[in-house]
């Protein structure tokens, strides 16, 4: 057990809620400022091995975590859409797909 | 790099190796850019069936908490959660795929039977026992997805970034030296043959100067 990596939850609090009752143990029910410094001090804890936010935060969140979050191998940060439903990202797969390979998969997404 | 380098074969010999190393080069980028190419469409299909699960299933999960939440209120919700035994962590490892770190899930099942939740069955009602399984699946697909998704975006980005550099290489920096080594040794014929005359022509005079005499 020790040596396994924690997973969290940033989010609202139903959602955190819900987490718990999955056994997600490291739930943090905040919102915008707070969301993103608790996000922030999380990327540099090695002791957690997912970090799951709502898409919106991602959205919302500065340029520079941003870059940090993808640039972070380890926590893996794992946008979920909230209980409004997904919202389209403007970094999700299939626009960076396109961006990089010319590719377009938009109709294979549901 | 010099823009008019000295017509030497000095010069010449080295923006000739230079030529080479940069043909070298790209050729092993783009060798790179395939095998990453390659990798990405491997697991591109399993990403897109997990994202679109995950957000069936959360959209599920949080359906069956509301409900949940009007049968108990937040509270007791609360209360039962707290009661639930720790999920079991997820071991993160760290695969290197031609330079990208990818990481590299030890799955772990979250899901649990009913007994072994933690909370009383008895204290609450089914309401809450299908939000917490909603919740457990939805935190299985997010265990799967995360290493997938990740994966791919990580990927991308390589493959963009190495994409430029072929590009930089193929586009710029290789014709430039080309035309580079090509502007050397033409100066160097041109000064060839500027001395060869210019032998010719003293030859020519010093006979001329010394016909005259005999």
């Amino acid at each position: 057990m020790e040596s396994k990596e924690k997973i969290a939850v940033i989010a609202d609090e139903a959602t955190v809620t819900g987490f718990q009752l999955a056994g997600v143990e490291h739930g943090f029910a905040l919102s915008g400022q707070e969301a993103e410094a608790k996000l922030a001090e999380l990327l540099s804890d090695s002791s957690y091995g997912i970090i799951i936010v709502h898409e919106k935060l991602m959205e919302s969140c500065d340029w520079r975590l941003k870059k940090r979050v993808e640039a972070t191998a380890k926590p893996i940060v794992v946008p979920i859409p909230d209980s409004q439903g997904p919202i389209e990202q403007s970094e999700s797969i299939s626009v960076l797909v396109k961006r990089a390979l010319g590719l377009d998969l938009g109709k294979k997404k549901a | 790099m010099a823009e008019n380098p000295n017509p030497t074969r000095m010069e010449l010999l080295k923006a000739k190796t230079r030529v080479k190393l940069a043909k070298k080069g790209h050729k092993l980028l783009k060798q790179k850019r395939d095998a990453l190419i390659m990798e990405f469409f491997k697991i591109l299909g399993k990403a897109q069936d997990l994202r679109s699960e995950l957000n069936a299933q959360m959209k599920a999960a949080y359906s069956a908490l509301a409900v949940a939440q009007a049968y108990h209120g937040m509270q007791e919700i609360k209360a039962a959660a707290l009661a639930v035994k720790r999920a079991p962590g997820v071991k993160v490892e760290v695969r290197n795929i031609m330079g990208v770190k990818i990481p590299s899930l030890e799955a772990t099942q979250v899901e649990k039977p009913l007994l072994s939740r933690g909370y009383s069955i008895v204290g609450t009602s089914a309401k809450i026992d299908e939000a917490a399984e909603a919740f457990e699946k939805a935190t299985d697909l997010v265990v799967k997805l995360s290493q997938t998704e990740n994966a791919i975006r990580r990927l991308i980005l390589e493959i963009e970034k190495t994409k430029r550099r072929v590009n930089s290489l193929e586009f710029v920096l290789i014709p430039r030296l080309e035309s580079q080594a090509k502007l050397i040794s033409f100066r160097l014929e041109e000064m060839e043959r500027d001395s060869f005359v210019m032998l010719k022509t003293i030859k020519r005079k010093l006979e001329r100067a010394e016909q005259p005499t005999e």
